[in-house]
């Protein structure tokens, strides 16, 4: 498995879903850690977990301040802050780890099928324990609506 | 003609936003049923009348591609065109959809301009072949 090519389609598949889809305007931030991006004590966070088997098996952990998440959940459904349920942000960030991982393989290799689980919700603490969890990772943060967004891809047979 | 179409999908987000993208496109939609499993798309189409089914692929308890195959089981529900909605695109797994009678697929993340397209070109209302791959650079505004 090629590093950079990986990191080329996830970058590219994150910005093919949060723009398209989510109309957000995003940078990539490089050099930036995870675990210190957020005063997780101020702004809760929501992380959401997708496994995933075929050619490369492992899971990736996406995570967003609840602010920002229920700001793109609103636009998505177009619909006002105040509206807009748990429930409803909760579905729209796992739908969000779900697109990027299923386009993210489309682009790295068109002919490989991989197998995506069913996206569920992580608490931070289980978060920060997943982030260095395996061998092979790989982090991307990007900046958007004013805060970082992070993602990460754990592989666990590279 | 005014279809009926069921939307299944376990994101309750998703299923808002396709129903308002259809909804939006001119598409002249009698009801919309919505399903967040297979299990509950069965219970829909076993009680409704559906023109049309569009399907998430990726869902707990029973997928997208488990929903088509119990769907070609039944002979009044084998006919309902599915359109499979996926965030995979492989060859092998778009043609393992085409062999289960899947009619099309559509592909997240999508435009307003491609369900629309998709969605004339599956009922029958352009026979432009081009259209039904075109990625939509029209303006949309939903």
């Amino acid at each position: 498995m090629k590093n950079k090519d990986m990191t080329m389609a996830m970058k590219n598949s994150i910005s093919d879903v949060l723009e398209t889809m989510f109309f957000l305007s995003l940078d990539f931030s490089n050099d930036l850690d995870i675990l210190e991006l957020w005063d997780t004590g101020k702004d809760p966070i929501i992380a959401a977990k997708l496994s995933f088997s075929g050619p490369l098996s492992g899971y990736a952990v996406f995570c967003i301040p609840k602010k920002s998440a229920l700001s793109i959940t609103a636009d998505f459904m177009g619909k006002d802050e105040q509206a807009i349920s748990d429930d409803q942000i909760n579905g729209t960030v796992k739908e969000i780890i779900n697109m990027i991982m299923g386009n993210t393989f489309s682009l790295y290799d068109p002919e490989a099928v991989f197998d995506l689980g069913v996206p569920e919700l992580l608490g931070f603490h289980d978060f920060i324990k997943d982030l260095s969890d395996s061998e092979k990772r790989f982090s991307i943060v990007v900046e958007a609506l004013e805060n970082y967004l992070a993602f990460q891809m754990n592989i666990k047979n590279a | 003609m005014a279809y009926n179409i069921l939307i299944v999908d376990d994101s309750t987000p998703m299923r808002a936003v396709i129903k308002k993208i259809v909804k939006a496109s001119g598409f002249n939609v009698g009801q919309f049923f919505e399903a967040i499993n297979g299990l509950e798309a069965m219970e829909v189409l076993n009680h409704e009348w559906i023109d049309l089914a569009l399907i998430d692929y990726n869902m707990p308890d029973m997928n997208g591609l488990e929903l088509v195959e119990e769907m070609n089981k039944h002979d009044d529900l084998n006919s309902i065109p599915a359109v499979m909605i996926t965030t995979e695109g492989s060859k092998e797994r778009v043609e393992q959809f085409m062999a289960k009678g899947v009619i099309d697929y559509i592909k997240k993340p999508f435009t307003p301009e491609q369900i629309k397209q998709k969605l004339k070109y599956i009922m029958g209302e352009t026979e432009d072949e081009e259209q039904r791959y075109d990625n939509g650079d029209e303006e949309f505004d939903f």
